[in-house]
């Protein structure tokens, strides 16, 4: 044997090139994360040590980065889109416009004056200021764990976020499209006008109701139903470039289309979130860092360039947050902590940037000089935030609105169609989340639970609730139901059991963190219109979530849902009742009729003087099932 | 407010003072500025003329070609009046002697030594080498491909791949001039020749005698070449970017080689590695 006529060949091809990826992905954020400074920096940082700029480990015009980088970039900004809070944006409208168009038109004026007075063409500098003007939610999840998610200023920025990231990419594909699109002003107009509205048709209309209909006919599996998250934003790339728009920007739309399918909590969305972070997203990131060379970055040049972006940027952004004092009286605190969750660049800065120099818009020193200035905006962010979290006043917890995350507690199979099909219905109003924890006995043997489970599994995935039921063996079922819906946070249970008795009910009802409905009857299809039943008058507290029940599985418009009272007695075939009942031998005697399904709900917060009801107020109420 | 007119003072004084100072015309624009060599004129390099497909007509009156039309469209781009055509052996281009030219098209491919004497633009081609026989002849795999002689450029990367990847039994004939290469092939001198698969289909669409094979998996860039240190790349690369992304070179691409650059790469068969 002849070791010295052994031939070793330099490592190259399609594994390599991935193996010296995932060895960024692995390493790049964590050592700079030691540093306190966001992996995202760790990411393309490390794109620029290994590409052609650094040590050179990728050839000279490799494709297999850059192009698995553009699906990393189209994925990044379906994230953007579908991860929004649009629940915020609605609650806090007002705010959140003021701030939007604020935090937008400081930096978009001042980016695109810096363009116009270095002389630049006027499509360069709107899209300079465009992507000054966007941010990107970076740390969020830093305010978020300080408890000041429900700041009403905090909310308005995340709320604002919606306003900023669309306007920034209208603006890039407005400039893009006429760019590079042929054909006369007038035509290519034309041409993005059509865009827009084929676009909006279909990530506003088409998307979310085939997404849903494909989620119940054909997403009984994880894979297929992550496998239409990926169709839904490729297809709305597609029908965007069809008409000269950018792809990112139908992928943005198509997550805003979807965002209330895909709850934020939701196993799909985790999905979503492991896929891109551990993969898309990341090899997006190391190619806009392969693009990074210290010989045009250090230049008198670039260094000039991101100075004043990073005036113009932050400048505007912090304008903006100042003026917060004076729009939403927000205090000195507060308005360092929109600074920090608004100057962060990344997703959408990046984007237009990669779009701007793909079409030759922009040179390698703006796109260096972008660099610059996102690393610099989320260092100082980072450090306003730390600094003024501390400062601001921890609101009182929001209510929780009941579809936030609606847990169901299946003891009896018969009543788990109804019981799935009503917490469905509950958290699509909140875009909320479906939790199931199938409740056995003991004595039950593992190959029983594995049937069970993987029958109820099988029901969930019929009604296409996106949601991995579990599966608890307990002698006190109330107890283990409590303990759920504390661990999991729930915002109201759903307890479906037939035999559910004074005791059971007492238990759950005193300890639950959340209104609990107990869920009866063996009804089996869509829910349709509301009545309302008058069960019993002395309640109050349980009558108000009965409306608010009723109301949240009803119509967006109409008005009266919950309000009228029907008696019980007047339950038809296919109808169910959700009521509040004071007295717990009611728990024992109101079964439902054939067909008909019945949801109580007890109330353990009667007062001693149990007032009037008035004419307005909701004691029990009737859910139709059509 | 302060901050409402502090910054934006700032900002202007900035800007203007970065756009009058130092930077110069660097400043500019977002896409990088062009100083032509001489005013008015984009000086521009390529091989003895014709290379079918890319370079149509003399060096005196140029009638078209893809890489014509793109020297055209770039000066337009960036805004001078004509472009002025030069030609040296490729030999001599590919060792940095751009003799004043602006730029070089004449579908190089950056190595690493090149680089080390030349700058270059965005790639605006990759293309796979691609095997040129007389017609009727087949290669369809390596083992046939050894046993036949091959004919390369001298000084271009096909003699590499032909002496690394290939390994052909006997040694390749070298070739100073494409056209002289070509005339191997067809009067039998040698069985095949390697050329860049876009520029292959261009010598066949020229002459019938001649067919594409096959061609190998890896495909190479193709740029332009610039003189070493030179302050344009940026603005070719912005310009040749933008290029592509309106479908400036498509159609270039369709109009001389008679197909796009996509679908030439799609219609030919892979080389195979074993029977």
């Amino acid at each position: 044997m002849n070791v010295a006529a052994i031939t070793l060949h330099a490592p190259e091809g399609s594994a390599w090139e991935f193996l010296v990826l995932f060895l960024v992905v692995i390493l790049g954020p964590p050592l700079v994360q030691k540093i306190k400074i966001p992996g995202l920096i760790g990411l393309l940082l490390g794109g620029f040590l290994i590409g052609p700029n650094g040590l050179g480990l990728l050839p000279e015009g490799s494709e297999t980065i850059p192009e698995l980088g553009k699906l990393g970039l189209l994925y990044l900004m379906f994230v953007a889109g579908v991860e929004l809070d649009l629940g915020l944006l609605r609650r806090h409208r007002n705010s959140a416009i003021s701030f939007g168009v604020l935090t937008f038109a400081f930096p978009m004026a001042f980016g695109t004056g810096v363009g116009l007075m270095l002389g630049w063409e006027t499509p360069a500098a709107l899209l300079l200021g465009s992507l000054l003007a966007s941010h990107t939610l970076l740390l969020y999840p830093l305010v978020r764990g300080a408890g000041l998610a429900n700041d009403p200023v905090v909310a308005s920025v995340v709320g604002a976020t919606v306003l900023t990231d669309t306007i920034a990419l209208v603006i890039l594909a407005v400039i893009a499209g006429t760019e590079s699109g042929t054909g006369s002003t007038a035509d290519v107009a034309l041409e993005l006008v059509l865009g827009f509205i084929a676009l909006g048709f279909v990530c506003f209309y088409a998307l979310p109701v085939l997404a849903r209909r494909a989620f119940r006919a054909l997403g009984t599996e994880r894979t297929v139903r992550f496998a239409i998250a990926i169709a839904a934003f490729l297809l709305a790339a597609v029908v965007g470039e069809t008409f000269g728009i950018e792809g990112i920007v139908g992928a943005f739309f198509a997550g805003l289309g979807l965002n209330r399918l895909v709850p934020n909590e939701g196993p799909l969305m985790h999905r979503i979130d492991f896929f891109g972070g551990a993969m898309f997203i990341p090899v997006f990131l190391i190619s806009v860092g392969i693009l990074l060379d210290p010989s045009v970055m250090f230049q008198f040049e670039t260094l000039g360039l991101a100075a004043l972006f990073v005036l113009a940027c932050l400048g505007g952004k912090f304008i903006a947050a100042q003026l917060t004092r004076l729009v939403m009286g927000a205090t000195g605190p507060q308005a360092g902590l929109a600074f920090a969750l608004s100057a962060p660049q990344a997703a959408a800065t990046l984007a237009a940037t990669d779009v701007g120099f793909s079409i030759g818009l922009f040179g390698e020193s703006v796109v260096n000089a972008v660099l610059v200035v996102i690393l610099v905006s989320v260092l100082v962010a980072t450090l306003v935030a730390d600094r003024e979290k501390g400062r601001v006043k921890r609101p009182t917890p929001e209510k929780k609105a009941l579809g936030e995350r609606v847990l169901v507690a299946v003891s009896d199979f018969e009543g788990a169609p109804l019981g799935l099909r009503l917490a469905r219905a509950v958290a699509a109003r909140e875009a909320g989340v479906v939790d199931v924890v199938l409740l056995l006995d003991t004595d039950t043997t593992g190959h029983e639970r594995q049937a069970a489970l993987d029958r109820l599994s099988g029901l969930c995935r019929r009604l296409g609730i996106d949601t991995d039921p579990s599966v608890r063996a307990s002698v006190h079922g109330a107890q283990t139901t409590v303990l759920a819906a504390n661990s999991l946070e729930s915002s109201l249970v759903l307890a479906v059991d037939s035999g559910a008795d004074e005791a059971w009910a007492e238990t759950l009802a005193v300890s639950s963190p959340a209104p609990v409905a107990i869920v009866r009857g063996t009804v089996d299809r869509p829910l349709g219109e509301v009545h309302a039943v008058a069960l019993d008058p002395r309640v109050t507290a349980a009558g108000t979530v009965a409306a608010e029940l009723v109301a949240a599985v009803s119509p967006d418009d109409d008005d009266e849902a919950g309000q009228h009272l029907e008696s019980h007695g007047s339950l038809q075939p296919g109808e169910v009742g959700v009521a509040g009942v004071s007295n717990w031998q009611k728990l024992s005697e109101l079964n439902p009729a054939e067909e008909t399904g019945i949801v109580l709900i007890p109330d353990d917060l009667l007062p001693t003087e149990v007032p009037e009801p008035s004419a307005t107020e909701a004691h029990g109420t009737l859910a139709a099932m059509g | 407010m302060l901050t409402g007119r502090v910054i934006p003072g700032i900002l202007a004084l900035a800007a203007l003072a970065f756009s009058g100072c130092g930077g110069g015309d660097a400043f500019n624009s977002a896409n990088g500025t062009f100083e032509p060599s001489r005013p008015g004129k984009l000086t521009v390099l390529t091989q003895p003329m014709p290379t079918a497909g890319f370079w149509e007509g003399t060096r005196r009156h140029p009638t078209g070609g893809l890489e014509y039309g793109m020297a055209v469209d770039l000066a337009d781009r960036l805004g001078l009046d004509e472009v002025d055509v030069r030609t040296t052996p490729f030999s001599r281009i590919a060792r940095g002697h751009l003799g004043g030219a602006d730029l070089a098209l004449a579908l190089i491919t950056p190595t690493a030594e090149r680089d080390e004497v030349l700058d270059f633009g965005t790639p605006y081609i990759n293309a796979s080498p691609a095997l040129l026989v007389r017609e009727g002849t087949e290669v369809a795999d390596v083992k046939t491909a050894q046993g036949m002689q091959f004919a390369v450029g001298r000084n271009t990367t096909f003699e590499s791949i032909v002496n690394e990847t290939i390994q052909p039994d006997s040694p390749p004939l070298l070739f100073e001039n494409r056209n002289r290469e070509i005339g191997a092939v067809i009067n039998g001198t040698a069985d095949v020749a390697m050329f860049d698969l876009p520029a292959a289909q261009a010598i066949v669409n020229d002459d019938d005698r001649l067919a594409i094979a096959s061609k190998l998996s890896s495909a190479e860039p193709i740029a332009a070449a610039l003189p070493e240190g030179s302050s344009n790349v940026d603005a070719v690369s912005s310009a040749l970017r933008a290029m592509e992304a309106d479908g400036t070179i498509d159609r270039l691409s369709e109009q001389w080689l008679g197909t796009s650059l996509t679908d030439s790469e799609n219609d030919v068969p892979l080389l195979r590695t074993s029977e």
